[in-house]
């Protein structure tokens, strides 16, 4: 028997705002513990949430983005459990009204489109986090209260791959709509996963498996592969799955059980009574469409239609949010679309491996780029120097033309220099002039290596290779 | 002497006709003699309150007047315990919202008053400090929750106290102690750093011995607090400059299905003689009904909701962050223990079935139901409102039970009567109960209940009544 | 133990409490007034009645900007924990 699995995706995101979701204090990541907290954080008696108008606007954001029905009433539920982590004994979250519903994301696959519809988006608190030793453990409250949101997918995935490019996705929608790092590593992102299968063709939905807290994306694709195959081996001998929640363990690659259906948590959700409805304003909620980020997919159109880049060139481009943003700042002041896009994509690309750096952690300055093209286009420096100025300008973040002055950069395109030093080399080389005729290419390209040699690369080779050609021609007739 | 009014003992205070000082030794004398007496304090805060005594210009109404919290408002450096084990040893961080308001205005904290543990009761006897006594009478209960604000006020001790009302925790003991109890509407003033019972619930209010003292705290601590999104942004009125005893045409429900519950000839008199003076005075006063399944339906609504609510509130006594510690192998034991031993058992009763009302399985049929009848309740005394600016009753049929006599069941007095005045708890309603006589020596009051965020109405209606009835200024040093 | 002891003693572990023999009679008395306060209000018709959470029917549009303003100190955060190590609350150890 063959198998269909059926997979969806709970997504948790931290959203970088200044302060948390219902207090005041900082949001913060690896700083000193309990240094980042006030009263509320820790859930002292007495204290009461504020909402963070911020986080409402991210969450918009990112339903904006994922095309989905905002809710113009904004209602909180308590979820009631206790847990070490958790120092009200609830959670305050969004259970029956959602800020968003019904969205999807449009991911590729194998160069084929798919749409996974997205169920919901909602915003609720982080907990505190805790370490573990031997016999015990600590917990620091900085990350309690940090916002999250919430995004979770109807069943629409069936395997690994996809889970991953989703995820992939959605990790840019984060970065592009600029609401969260989402360093899955740094767990400002993280991902459950809800596993069943069934045989092919069928269109009931099996029981399924809830795989909690996976912190990369490659952990969720072997997840899923591992569960799919458990599940699999569980059915094929006649046996039959029960619905349970289980962890992925990174030690042995296998998903592990943690608690049974019987003993799932009754989360008892309430209305919040401390956080009235809040109405939100349409007209807020429309502005934030307006000034959303353009997002990859939409640069990527733009950069083929109107900047004609390659399809190639152009995804690359569009999906990496640093380098599109620089991109684009640069073609404000430079219309060589394609050059840009080579030098960042080529050199600046290389130089990033080289360093093991992030463009916002060079020097280079838009401007700068932009200017240095001109100077090529002008035939002031080489392509060749170029690079050399390229260089100084990511590591030093001076401009082409201090670079050029300091290192003695510059171009020979008089034409008078250019001719006198042209006989100069043709004097000393009669026996070429005497072979021009039978290997014409052959005898070109060395005079104008040598041609190079002599002026130490400054000769500017267009100039140069035209007055070489007249020269000879007329040295030979 | 000691037992000014605010009113009183600002103008002696801004004319300098005595001394700062000198008043507070006397004060601390007096209040430790109360203390003795009643049982009223959980700490005094002797040492902190003489060390703050700088010179004032004492231009604002509150300055330099001393005044009681009851020992749910978070005080910062100053240990606030609910009356409870588990936060015997607990000592905030910071201040309640309405602390650092009085803080501003120069009022002078003497002390964190008793109550019922978690402010769940209403005798004041599930302290864990004790009983609180009437200032009356000492072989009787003060009420509660807030018995001991209640009677440090009734007592003379302190102008004006704070206290909490979730069911009927400030106006049931006001009422037993002989003084004005005053809860405003849900929302008028912050609830930030009081120790919550039932959030939906909960109302700030106060103690004090007349009505125009009571506009005078209330126009300090009413107003829009940005750490509680609850609390209003209406504008607030200057209720003590607005206090009107003119209510010709005031309209006045008389809640004839809970007043005529009264049993007691002396206390129904008394109501009688206060709907004589309202006509009297002009307001025009008439006799409604509510259906009787609603009133009933009362206690249930409250003890449902009241019970789910504190369930989740009180989930943050876990003994890991503050509060009485308990260790165990585990994390979870840690938790248990510290829970099972931090709480007295009213409380664990109450937490645990506030946990079967909020059960999945039970949500839609316990919960979800008296969220509903409250709704029912609600609407039906807006239609009230629609034609009445006031509903008056009896604040009670009884006065201040025994001490020891009352136990601290459920049952205790479930009568319609008893239990009406959580109708302005479920409606969020501005209520008041105001001292009208005495049966055996004991006080006895009326209770008025307003508009939401009309409380000058309540406050006009209380002011001429109070005038009239003459028992303003009351209180009990001896017995 | 009855059904409903059982029940209550599970109830009160799912609220983190341990309920003594002792006090058993006590809550089973208690539970049975709580369920005649349930049985009251099935006594009223609520078909079609929304729930209402509030006292009354609000909406608000308040909401705070996103602003750093109050921090506490490292030792005001710790200052009632029972048990503190390098700065953290210690706790026995959370069996996951």
């Amino acid at each position: 028997m063959k198998f269909e699995q059926v997979i969806g995706l709970e997504v948790h995101c931290e959203l970088k705002t200044e302060s948390k979701m219902f207090s005041s204090s900082p949001v913060t990541f690896g700083k000193e513990p309990n240094t980042m907290v006030n009263e509320v954080d820790m859930s002292m008696p007495g204290v009461l949430p504020v909402l963070n108008k911020r986080v409402v606007e991210y969450a918009i954001r990112v339903c904006h983005a994922l095309h989905m029905e905002i809710d113009d009433v904004l209602c909180f539920d308590r979820k009631n459990y206790y847990y070490a982590d958790l120092p009200k004994g609830f959670q305050i979250t969004q259970n029956k009204r959602p800020i968003g519903r019904n969205g999807y994301l449009d991911i590729v696959i194998d160069n084929q489109m798919k749409r996974i519809r997205i169920e919901r988006l909602h915003m609720e608190e982080d907990t505190a986090k805790q370490s573990h030793y031997d016999s015990y453990s600590l917990i620091d409250y900085n990350r309690s209260g940090i916002p999250l949101i919430e995004i979770v997918t109807k069943p629409d995935i069936r395997n690994g791959k996809e889970a991953a490019i989703y995820l992939e996705k959605l990790r840019q929608v984060f970065i592009y709509t600029d609401v969260s790092d989402a360093k899955m590593e740094e767990g400002s992102m993280r991902c459950d996963i809800n596993v069943s299968i069934r045989p092919y063709g069928s269109q009931e939905l099996g029981i399924r498996t809830e795989i909690k807290n996976l912190n990369s994306i490659s952990h969720v694709q072997k997840a899923i592969e591992f569960e799919t195959l458990r599940q699999e081996n569980i059915i094929l001998h006649g046996g039959t799955i029960t619905q349970e929640t289980r962890r992925f363990d990174e030690n042995t690659q296998q998903t592990i059980k943690m608690r049974s259906k019987e003993d799932t948590i009754d989360y008892k959700y309430y209305t919040e009574p401390n956080i009235l409805p809040i109405c939100l304003d349409y007209q807020w909620i429309m502005d934030i469409k307006k000034h959303l980020p353009m997002l990859a997919d939409e640069r990527e159109q733009r950069y083929i239609q109107n900047h004609g880049l390659s399809q190639m060139d152009a995804h690359i481009l569009a999906y990496h949010k640093d380098m599109s943003d620089f991109y684009d700042d640069v073609v404000q002041q430079c219309t060589e679309y394609k050059t840009v896009c080579h030098w960042l994509l080529g050199e600046g690309q290389a130089y990033l491996n080289k360093y093991n750096l992030s463009l916002r952690q060079t020097k280079l300055v838009a401007s700068h780029l932009a200017e240095m093209i001109s100077f090529i286009q002008e035939g002031i420096i080489s392509s060749k120097q170029a690079k050399i100025i390229f260089e100084c300008m990511m590591s030093e973040g001076k401009d082409p033309q201090t670079i050029i002055e300091e290192k003695g950069i510059k171009q020979i395109s008089d034409i008078e220099t250019l001719t006198c030093l042209i006989n100069e080399i043709l004097d000393d080389n009669q026996i070429f002039i005497d072979n021009y005729e039978h290997r014409k290419d052959k005898v070109l390209s060395f005079l104008m290596g040598q041609m190079m040699k002599k002026t130490k690369g400054q000769a500017n080779p267009k100039i140069a290779h035209q007055i070489l050609l007249k020269l000879l021609e007329d040295r030979v007739h | 002497m000691v037992q000014y009014s605010i009113e009183e003992l600002h103008a002696l205070l801004i004319s300098g006709q005595i001394h700062f000082k000198e008043y507070y030794e006397e004060l601390f004398k007096e209040i430790e003699y109360q203390q003795n007496r009643l049982n009223a304090f959980v700490t005094i805060t002797k040492n902190e309150t003489i060390l703050n005594l700088k010179k004032k210009d004492f231009v604002n109404m509150l300055c330099g007047i001393p005044y009681v919290l009851k020992d749910n408002y978070s005080t910062k450096g100053i240990k606030t315990t609910a009356s409870s084990r588990m936060l015997e040893n607990y000592i905030p961080v910071y201040n309640a919202h309405v602390v650092d308001l009085l803080n501003k205005q120069g009022a002078c904290l003497v002390g964190k008053a008793s109550m019922d543990e978690f402010a769940m009761g209403s005798t004041n006897q599930t302290a864990l400090t004790g009983p609180v006594y009437n200032p009356w009478d000492r072989t009787r209960i003060a009420g509660g929750s807030s018995g001991g604000s209640a009677a440090l006020v009734a007592s003379g001790v302190v102008p004006f106290s704070l206290g909490s009302d979730t069911g009927d925790s400030i106006r049931k003991p006001a009422g037993f102690c002989g003084v004005v109890g005053f809860k405003p509407t849900w929302g008028r003033i912050s609830r930030y750093g009081v120790i919550p019972y039932a959030s939906s619930l909960d109302h700030v209010g106060a103690f004090t011995r007349n009505v125009r003292d009571m506009a005078i705290v209330m126009e300090t601590l009413a107003g829009h607090d940005e750490r509680d999104m609850t609390s209003s942004i209406k504008e607030v009125p200057q209720y003590l400059d607005c206090l009107d005893e003119n209510i010709k045409g005031i309209r006045i429900a008389v809640l004839k299905t809970v007043s005529d519950e009264v049993e007691n000839s002396i206390i129904q008199d008394n109501f009688n003689r206060v709907v004589n003076v309202l006509e009297e005075l002009g307001a025009i006063v008439e006799n409604i009904t509510m259906p009787i399944e609603l009133l009933k339906a009362v206690l249930p609504t409250y003890t449902i909701l009241a019970n789910s609510e504190a369930t989740s509130n009180l989930a943050c006594l876990d003994g890991i962050k503050y509060g009485h510690r308990r260790d165990g192998k585990t994390i979870e034991d840690t938790v248990i223990h510290s829970r099972t031993h931090g709480f007295s058992h009213q409380i664990k009763s109450r937490l645990i079935l506030g946990n079967l009302a909020l059960a999945y399985e039970n949500q839609e049929r316990m919960f979800m139901k008296a969220q509903k009848v409250r709704r029912l309740i609600v609407e039906e005394l807006n239609k009230i409102y629609q034609s009445y600016d006031i509903i008056l009753t009896p604040n009670s049929g009884i006065i201040a039970p025994k001490v020891k006599q009352v136990d601290n069941q459920y049952t205790y007095e479930s009568t319609i009567l008893e239990n009406h005045l959580i109708l302005g708890n479920l409606a969020g309603l501005p209520s008041l109960s105001l001292p009208s006589g005495f049966v055996d020596g004991m006080p006895i009051a009326v209770h008025l209940m307003g508009r939401i965020f009309e409380e000058q109405t309540v406050l006009n209606v209380a002011y001429a009544l109070e005038n009239i009835l003459g028992l303003k200024n009351q209180y009990s040093r001896e017995g | 133990m009855t059904d409903i002891e059982k029940i209550l003693k599970q109830l009160a572990r799912k609220t983190m409490l341990d309920i003594s023999e002792q006090e058993m009679p006590q809550l089973l008395e208690e539970y049975n007034i709580f369920m005649m306060h349930v049985k009251a209000l099935e006594l009223i018709n609520t078909q079609d009645i929304e729930p209402l959470a509030f006292p009354y029917e609000i909406k608000t549009h308040f909401l705070r900007e996103d602003k750093v303003v109050h921090m506490l100190s490292q030792e005001d955060v710790l200052k009632n924990v029972g048990c503190v190590q390098d700065g953290q609350v210690k706790v026995p150890k959370v069996v996951r």
